[in-house]
């Protein structure tokens, strides 16, 4: 049964989950999770617990809405608008802690050209740790961007802006990355929309 | 690993599994969520249900029939009465007197 249910697309699974199929629910979990712990680590860092947290959450809510979805539209793109609100959520109830400040991630190890040196995952804690500290409207595409991998159209769709805008922000978000670390962008021009 | 990435790539590998308690609570919310449905829908349907619709209407035919036959007779109860006078009697006897032709058959054209 769960093979069956594992080759499906997510919008037949999200149909069925909303009919009350629990395994096409599990299967949407195990494809969909670390997804969206990736995208909420945008707005909370890579804090487990947090992550954990808004994770339960983001699916508490989506199990509340199923029964609305509508095959119309894409099923990651309502998934990860749900995330996105709860993202936004998130960071306005923590809105007077303590901003990361930069330079705790000075000892990150970096290439030279435009590229980072990937030794273990804790580089990618850091970066995004430093990603939380990005202006709201940049984080937002990077949430999107690096949970589902979505295409900047989608996005767009999600966040209600041009294609041509999503795409200009996560260039703006990298840059902003990139000057924050201190590694030169070699490869703007090309980057560039 | 010393691969050389970009920063999307490097943030898109960033992977930190939800812990198993978060899984579990996810389905069981998800369970107790659709059994409450199951049961609202069950209920709904119960009373949707064409048994007491097609119930409802067999009986009010039923009653429409009978009111209909009902009222016919009492019509025809109206129309025809009962002839209740007192019939005519011997004075003597007491029997009832046969029924006697005013005329003869032959008074008659």
């Amino acid at each position: 049964m769960r093979s069956k249910i594992a080759k499906l697309s997510d919008t037949e699974l999200a149909l069925l989950a909303r009919d009350g199929n629990a395994d096409a629910f599990e299967e949407i979990y195990d494809r969909h999770a670390p997804g969206v712990a990736r995208a909420l680590a945008s707005f909370a860092g890579a804090d487990a617990d947090s992550l954990d947290d808004l994770v339960q959450d983001v699916f508490f809510k989506v199990i509340d809405g199923i029964a609305s979805y509508v095959p119309e539209r894409p099923f990651p793109n309502w998934l990860y608008t749900v995330a996105l609100n709860t993202g936004r959520n998130h960071v306005r109830d923590h809105a007077r802690e303590r901003p990361v400040d930069p330079s705790e991630l000075d000892s990150m190890p970096l290439g030279g050209n435009g590229s980072v040196d990937c030794p273990d995952d804790i580089i990618g804690t850091r970066l995004l740790r430093l990603v939380t500290t990005l202006p709201e409207e940049l984080r937002e595409v990077v949430f999107l961007r690096i949970g589902a991998d979505l295409g900047y159209g989608d996005i767009g769709e999600i966040l209600g802006i041009p294609e041509g805008t999503a795409r200009s922000r996560m260039h703006n978000a990298i840059a902003n990355l990139r000057a924050h670390l201190g590694v030169a962008n070699p490869e703007s021009k090309k980057e560039r929309p | 690993m010393n691969d050389k990435l970009s920063i999307e790539d490097l943030l898109k590998r960033f992977r930190r599994d939800p812990a198993p308690r978060v899984k579990r609570a996810v389905l069981s919310k998800y369970a107790e969520h659709h059994g409450r449905r199951r049961s609202a829908a069950d209920a709904q349907r119960l009373w949707r249900r064409p048994v007491p619709l097609y119930f409802a209407l067999a009986l009010i035919v039923v009653a429409a029939g009978l009111s209909f036959v009902g009222g016919q007779q009492l019509s025809r109860r109206e129309a025809s009465p009962r002839d209740t006078s007192t019939v005519a009697q011997d004075t003597t006897t007491g029997a009832p007197l046969k029924q006697q032709w005013k005329y003869a058959p032959s008074d008659i054209l």
